[in-house]
Order: C-alpha cells, then structure tokens, then sequence
C-alpha cells in the first residue's frame, strides 16, 4: 500500500515555518512592513487618547458617564462587532480581503497538488487567514471598537477587551471564511459558485463600509446621548439604535421596520443590480477549475473615456449602490434638519445626487475602470507594477470608500449643529480632505512597496508616514466627535489637515518621481516645491489655527505640528542631507568652535528676546499670555502629545529647518541671484523664515533667522545654526514646560 | 481492476460537465508503466480537466479516473503523493524562495532527505536556473517559475507525472533537456502522460497519442497509427483533420 506521508502535525509545522519565512521575505521586500511602522504609531496613539481622558478631562467623562446608561453601550457595541465579523467572513471568503502573501498560498495549484492531510490544511488556512486579515482589524476596528469600549469601560479595561474582541472577531471571521472555502473547494462546480463569492463579497464590502461609516456616526450619536443632548427623531432612522433595540433588545415592530427599510432598500437594489451586472464572464476558461477561487474577473478593457464612463458603470455596481446610499443619505439629513433649518428636501436630494455624479465622474477621469478595477473593492489595494495605474487606482478606490468616512463626522456635527445652508460647501471640504488624506497615505503605502529602494531611508519614513495618518485620522475623527460642539473650529481644522494632506499628497507624488529618476537631482527646482508647499502648510497651519480657534484647537494644533514635523522630517532631510552634501561651501571654522558659538549666540538671542518682550509689554504693547503658539500648546496639551511636542519644538524643528532654510534654500538662493547679488541669500532666506512663523513675534524670529544665516556664512558649517537653533528653542521649550 | 502492475493510469467512461457544458465525454484510458503519453487538442478540448480529474481537484460527473489503482477523487491524498504535477501556469506562492518552495514541497510529502535535494540539485543545475534559485519566486520569468515548478514535480521520484504544456515558454536549449529528461524517465519506468498543443513534442517524445476533440477521444495510438487513422500524411494534417470543424 502506498505510503501516508508524513502526519498532519508535521504538516502544518511546515507550513507553520513556510507562513513565517514568507512573512519575514514579505518584510524583506518591505511589503509588509507598513503594518510594522503603522501598529506602533496605532498604539502611540491609543496612548495619547488614553493620556487624554486620563487628564484633566477626565472630570468631564465622569459626568458625561453619569448620565447614560452602560447598557445602551453595551448594545451598541456588539451590533457593531457583528457587523464587523460578518463584513470580515464574507471578504475572506470573497477572497478580496488584501494580503499578498499568506492566503493566496492555499489558492496555488502548486499547493493544491500537494498531499495534504485535510486538517493540516483546514489548520494552516486557518492561520493564514487570522494572520492576512490582523492588519486589516488592526487598522479599521480597533479605533472605532476602543472609541466604543470608552463608552463603557474605564482605560485599563477599555484596551484590554478592544484587544480581545479584536481577536475574537478576527479568528471568528477567519474560521468561518475558511469553513466556507472548504466547502466550496470540496466542490468545485465553476459557475454557481462564483456567483456567490460575488454576493459574499458585496455584502462584504458594504458591511464593511456600514462599519467604517456609520460605526463614527453611531459612536457619535451614543457620544450625543451620554451628553445628555437632544437627539433629535431622524435619527430614529438610522440602522444604529433602533436596529440595536430591535436585534438585542425586542423593539417594537415599527422602529424595527423603518431601521431595515432606511438600510436594507438601498442596499438590496443595488445588491440586486450587482448580481445582476456581475454574472461570471462569459469568457471564464473551463478548463480552469480554479478560477472560482481567484478574485472574480469583472473589470473590463477599456479605451475611450466615454466608453470607459459606460463600462464602468455597468461594469462597476459600487457606483449605482452607491447612488441611492447618497440620496437616501441627505434625504435623511433633511429630514434631520427640516425642522431646524428650513431646508428643503429636493433641494438636498439635488445635492446628494450631484455628489453621486462627482463620483462617477471623478472616478471615470482618474480612469477607475483600469484593469485594477477589482481592487477597489479595498481601501489598500495590492498593487501591480505600474506606478500610474497604481495610483489610478488608488484615486478611485477613495472615491467610492473614503467618501462615507468623510461624510459620518460631519453628520454628527450637523446634527449637533443644526446646520445652515452652508453645511454642504463645508461637507464638500470634508470630501475633499478625506480624499486627499487617503489618496496620500496609499500613494505613500505604494512607494514603501514598490520603491527599488534607491535609498531605504526615505522609502520607510514615508511608510512611517503613511502610518501615522492611517492611525491618526479615525482617531482624530473620534478627537473631534468628542469635542466638536460648535463646527467653526472643527472646520477649520478639517480644511488644516486638507492642505496639509494635499500638500503631502503632491510631495508623495514627486517622491514617486525620485524613485523613478534616482540618478536625477531630488531638490531641484521643480520639485522642491512640494516639500516646500508642505512644509509652509504646516507652519500656516499653526498660526491660522491658533489665531482662528483660541485654545480649542491646542490639542489638534499639536497633532498637526508633530505630524507636519515628521513629514517635513521624512519627505525633505534625506535629498535635503544629499544636496548639503554635494554642495557644502568651504568650512572655515572646526566644528566644535561652530557648535560653541551657535550655541553661545543661541542662548544670548533667547536671553534678548525675552528681556526685550518683556520691556514691550511693560511698555502696554502686546497681548499677556503665551510667548509663541507653541508656548501656548505646550501649556494647553498633556502625556505623549505634549512630550511629542517638546521633541518636536526643542529638536526636530532646529534640525530640519536650518537644513531646509540654510542647507537648502540660503544655498539655492545664493546660486539664483548669482555671484554680484549672492551676500543677499541671508537675508532673503531669514525673511523667508520669519514669514513662515507669522504666528509668532516677527522681530525675534526675523533676528533669530539672519543670527543662523551669518553663522552659516561665517563659518561655512551647518553645525553653527543648528547648534543655534537648538539652544534657542531648547531654552524656549524648558521655559514654557516649566511655567505651567 | 487495476491492481495489475504494469497499468498506472486508467480513465474509465470519464466524463465531466461544467454546467450546461460537457467537456469531458467518456474518455477511456489506459496507461501501462513508463509509457509517455500525450494528450493533444485545441484550447478548451478539456486537456487541461483531463489532467484535474486525475490529480483529484475535479470530481467527475460520471466514469472514474485511477492511478496505480488509487481512485483519484477517494483517495486524492494518496495519489498526489504517487504523481507530479506541473500545472499549465505554474503559480507558486511568491514570497518564498525556489529553495524554500521546494523545502516546503518535500517536507510536505516527508521526503526532504539529502538525496532527493542531491537530484534536486542536479535538476536545477541541468534546467539552468541554479543563480535564481535563491531567490524570491516574485522575480522568477515564466520559464523559471516552469522550471521550478518541473523540478517540483519531480523532486520526489513520483510514479507518475502528469505535465500540462511542458515545454511551453521554455527555450528551445531547456525544452530539448526537459524532452530527454523526460525520455529518461519514462526509461526507469514512470508513466508520464503530458497535454500539448505542439505537435512536433507529441511526435518526438510520446509513445501514444491521444487526440482529443468536442470532449471526445477521436483518435489514440501511435503518432503512425493516429495518422493512419485521419488518414492524413502529416500529424498536424491528422490533428486538423481530428479537430477541425468538420471533424467526425
């Protein structure tokens, strides 16, 4: 008889080690290293949240948890896990839940002509799935669930079942995916059966987005309830309360009937046109039994524009479901606001239908409907070789998906608003914030994976980046839900992180430029640009936002500030570095008489500045109160934040700016105007600087500016300036901390 | 019943629909040890279902499919210890290594063993990918991934190897070494039953031929007796004459 081969046990050891070495050849070819930088960043920030409500604030939860009952928490928070975990199965069982490596191990016909025992291959699809999907739970549930958990449960406790529900979830989701395509690959019928992964992967993904988008809103809502505030009856209509009562709590047949009609009709019609639409292609090889496993091949070939508008229309169901969501959607606002505002109804199901039509053509002109179509149906496609489809992509994929996220905050603050007219042009902001936020973060996601790694450096502190605004950003949503009770500041801080995404955004882009050209000049001219664009966005943003906001916004000042640091930090130094580099003057001092003097002029400027604003205000002049914005944040913010942001002020600043202002910019100058004109570089470039820190006393930081620009010129090391810069700000930063 | 030794491949009646479909029509086969058998047929001939139903991925919809008297369905386990696969498009799992895959591969059967890497080694080194071979499948060409994926199939000394379109993107220095290895094989006893399209593999290589077309059997022999039986002069006339549109 023939031989069993080796027992199952031994087998799924081996794929156990196989698992591990992909993933770690996966990190090598830094495919997976997003989720390496991104789960820290995630955890730092769970830790600023924590550090907040632990604060000073925590006076105002504690009245804020008197009022509502725990129970309505509760409820809410397991409707939205079973959401959750149906959205999870059906995508893995779709197979469109991303992951490069792990679960398509088991898709391989290699693997499948390999003798496996039945369990050893139910067990490794088991923990190839749990391990493909951790990312995505990392990302999407864990900050709506710990915003849901806060509701009930102190920090401590909070964390702990976030983490536990998390994995639950996870291998709850996992388990049943893999349940199921063991059934299907037990019976490999072809047609039928991709018709049901179709199904299962609409359903998915439009659980998914309930998640995502109606997850903020109904954690919103509960905020809303817990505070005591009127809720008004509209939202009676929206799947969250009642469709807890009715699930968990037996509701009333009415409120059960009206929670699945707001919902369910919407998204059955388009369930409907979906499956109609997406019938398996006629051209589905038979003799290829292992298409049903595959993705589905939907996307279409297309040419022209308008035939791709078409095509992509028929072709593409998320759009028609995504229309009736849109009218329903303001319809349910007006409803909301009716009472309070006047508006009036066709006018607001006009609006929802223009913007379903800024969708669609949106989508078709960044050529959506590229053979990459499928992957839209996730936020972080797997990308091809193409940088530019990629990005196509990329830009469609947010279209359709960050387009919820965007609008769920924003419905909370009407809501809390009683919005006017022009809560729309602001909805419009929020759109286009959103979008750009998430179309920088994946352009960034795909150089960390496609960059040949000209220099590893940058590719990875872009990932960085990319991490900490895909951990910031829900994060941030729920920051502002907290705090939002009047929409000025809010939208203002919204339109902040606009520019400061769209900025990052082009500079991201540019980036992908370097990659492609690695020999050319990275700070050349043109593109210079956008660093500069960024980092000059971050520095308005500080003082429109301290001069518009008040002490609001501090904490969202700082998020902004450190962000826009390490941005500058990560998209600027290293060609920044490269360039001093190639181009240094000739130096003239050593170093260390460099850093003594830097530092010597550093601590006499800081000694000045202060006695001579001291004298001005004595004088009647100026306002009391926090020297600089900074001052006035460090002042406001508390924990990591506030430590984020000494670092920040006292250490990143100096570093970049003198190599960015004097390393960069006073050189660049000095070659523009030319041998004749070149002795005015310095002063330009202090003006420049000056300029960019309006939000601060001019006359300081303009002295301050030409101090750092003759120290470069006289010694011909960037050591002095910076050594400057660090004593001035460092001595600023410790005065500021220490008089709180 | 196919406990006679010198059978290792058997169709009986084997038949297989997809939906409305019948692309597989009561094929009867019989494969006697260290014969090399080609199957050949236009794209969609069911070459490709053939060579599934005998490793078991497919169920037939009806007849039964054996190797070395293993039902291939039933007993899928312990046939795909006995055969070697190359599947038509190799697709491997990208993020190992060639080394790494066929690490995996072995250890899955529990035949990682210094001999089997000594002829695993020898397979690299005479299929000439020995400089890819460390490194990621990702990178891999199509006649690499190919490569490895032959050298897969035929790292544990199977009994039988059923190949789909072997040589297909190979170039022609490999192709020749992979047809000698092949005659090698067939030498020591393995069956390998191959589908092609090319007709010059099927005549240089195979012993039998079977000639599928309309998911029928319409013609099985020699390349002579499959002529003969077209009545054509060539086999590509035959294979024309067999598969054609005005095919019997």
């Amino acid at each position: 008889m023939t031989p069993r081969g080796p027992s199952g046990r031994a087998q799924l050891a081996a794929v156990a080690q196989m698992l591990l070495r992909a993933t770690w050849n996966s990190i090598r070819r830094r495919q997976g290293a997003g989720a390496m930088v991104v789960l820290p960043l995630l955890v730092t920030f769970l830790a600023i949240e924590l550090a907040r409500f632990g604060g000073r604030s925590a006076a105002g939860i504690t009245r804020v948890l008197a009022v509502v009952s725990i129970e309505r928490g509760v409820h809410y928070g397991a409707f939205w896990v079973l959401v959750l975990a149906l959205a999870l199965t059906a995508l893995k069982f779709a197979r469109v839940v991303p992951g490069r490596g792990a679960p398509k191990l088991f898709e391989t016909v290699f693997v499948r002509g390999l003798p496996l025992r039945p369990r050893a291959r139910v067990a490794g699809e088991l923990l190839a799935a749990f391990g493909a999907s951790s990312g995505v739970v990392a990302f999407v549930m864990v900050p709506t669930l710990w915003g849901l958990a806060r509701h009930a449960h102190a920090p401590l406790h909070a964390a702990l079942s976030t983490g536990l529900v998390a994995l639950a979830v996870n291998l709850a989701a996992s388990a049943t995916a893999v349940a199921l395509w063991e059934g299907a690959a037990r019976n490999l019928a072809g047609r039928a059966r991709d018709g049901v992964r179709v199904l299962a992967a609409v359903a998915g993904v439009g659980l998914m987005g309930m998640f995502t988008a109606v997850g903020p809103l109904g954690a919103g809502l509960a905020r809303t309830l817990r505070t005591g505030m009127t809720v008004p009856g509209w939202s009676a209509w929206l799947p969250t309360r009642p469709a807890v009562r009715w699930m968990l709590a037996g509701a009333d047949g009415e409120t059960a009937l009206r929670a699945t009609l707001s919902w369910g009709v919407p998204v059955a019609l388009s369930l409907a046109v979906f499956a109609w639409r997406a019938r398996v292609p006629a051209d589905l090889s038979l003799d290829a039994p292992w298409t049903p496993l595959r993705a589905p091949r939907w996307e279409p070939a297309l040419t022209a524009p308008r035939a791709e508008l078409r095509a992509m229309l028929r072709q593409s169901p998320y759009l028609l479901l995504a229309a009736p969501a849109f009218v329903g959607f303001f319809a349910l606002l007006a409803k909301g606001s009716r009472s309070a505002t006047g508006a009036d109804l066709p006018l607001v199901v006009l609006t929802g239908l223009i913007a379903w039509a800024i969708v669609v053509m949106g989508t078709a002109l960044t050529g959506a409907a590229s053979r990459r179509w499928r992957r839209v149906l996730w936020l972080l496609p797997s990308f091809g070789r193409s940088h530019r489809e990629a990005l196509r992509a990329v830009a469609s994929a947010n279209l359709v998906m960050v387009l919820p996220l965007a609008l769920s905050p924003l419905v909370v603050l009407l809501r809390a608003e009683r919005a006017a007219w022009w809560f729309y042009p602001r909805m419009m902001l929020g759109l286009a914030a959103a979008l750009a936020v998430g179309q920088w973060a994946q352009a960034a996601a795909l150089m960390l994976l496609i960059d040949p790694a000209p220099d590893r450096l940058t590719g990875l502190s872009v990932g960085a980046l990319f991490g900490v605004l895909a951990a910031a950003l829900p994060t941030a949503a729920l920051a502002g839900l907290l705090s939002a009770t009047a929409l000025g500041p809010w939208s203002i801080a919204l339109g902040l992180w606009a520019a400061l995404a769209w900025t990052l955004e082009r500079a991201a882009t540019e980036r992908l430029r370097w990659i492609r050209d690695p020999d050319g000049d990275p700070m050349a001219d043109a593109r210079a640009w956008p660093a500069m664009r960024t980092f000059g966005t971050a520095l308005l943003a500080q003082v429109v936002a301290v001069e518009l906001c008040g002490p609001v916004l501090h904490v969202s000042l700082a998020a902004t500030l450190v962000m826009a640091y390490a941005a500058f930090a990560a998209l600027v130094l290293p060609p920044a570095i490269r360039r001093w580099r190639a181009a240094a003057p000739e130096a003239r001092w050593s170093p260390l008489r460099a850093v003594l003097t830097g530092a010597l002029v550093g601590a006499l400027n800081f000694a000045l500045t202060v006695a001579a604003m001291r004298a001005w205000r004595s004088l009647g002049f100026g306002a009391s109160g926090p020297a600089s914005p900074v001052a006035g944040a460090l002042s406001q913010t508390s924990g990591a934040l506030r430590i984020g942001l000494a670092v920040t002020a006292a250490l990143v600043a100096p570093v970049s700016e003198e190599l960015f202002f004097r390393g960069w910019l006073q050189q660049a100058l000095k070659v523009d105007l030319g041998p004749s004109r070149a002795r005015w570089a310095w002063v330009l470039t202090a003006m420049v600087f000056a300029g960019l820190h309006a939000g601060e006393p001019l006359a300081p930081v303009l002295l301050g500016g030409l101090c750092a620009g003759a120290l470069l010129e006289r010694s011909g090391r960037l050591a002095a300036p910076m050594a400057f810069h660090l004593v001035n700000n460092g001595l600023a930063v410790a005065v500021a901390l220490t008089a709180r | 019943m196919a406990s006679d030794d010198t059978v290792t491949v058997e169709a009986r009646a084997l038949t297989r629909r997809f939906g409305a479909r019948l692309v597989l029509d009561r094929i009867d086969l019989v494969l006697p040890r260290g014969e090399v058998f080609g199957l050949l047929g236009p794209n969609g001939a069911g070459k490709s279902t053939t060579l599934n139903l005998l490793m078991g991925f497919l169920r037939p919809t009806a007849g039964e499919a054996r190797i070395c008297g293993l039902d291939c369905t039933r007993d899928a386990q312990r046939v795909m210890a006995l055969v070697g696969h190359l599947p038509e498009e190799p697709s491997l799992f990208e993020n190992l290594t060639g080394r790494e895959l066929l690490s995996f591969a072995l250890s899955m059967r529990g035949e990682s063993t210094p001999d089997r890497w000594r002829r695993v080694g020898a397979h690299v080194e005479r299929l000439g990918f020995a400089t890819e071979f460390d490194q990621l499948v990702a990178g891999y060409s199509m006649g690499t991934r190919k490569k490895l994926a032959l050298v897969a199939a035929l790292a544990h000394e199977p009994r039988v190897l059923l190949l789909d379109e072997p040589t297909n993107g190979l170039d022609p220095v490999v192709a020749r070494e992979v047809r000698a290895m092949l005659e090698a094989l067939a030498a020591g006893g393995v069956t390998v039953l191959l589908s092609t399209h090319l007709l010059d593999v099927a005549q240089r290589v195979c012993h039998r031929l079977g000639v599928l077309g309309g998911g029928r059997l319409r013609a099985l022999g020699t390349p002579d007796e499959v002529r003969a039986q077209a009545g054509a002069t060539t086999l590509e006339e035959a294979f024309l004459t067999l598969t054609g549109p005005g095919a019997p």
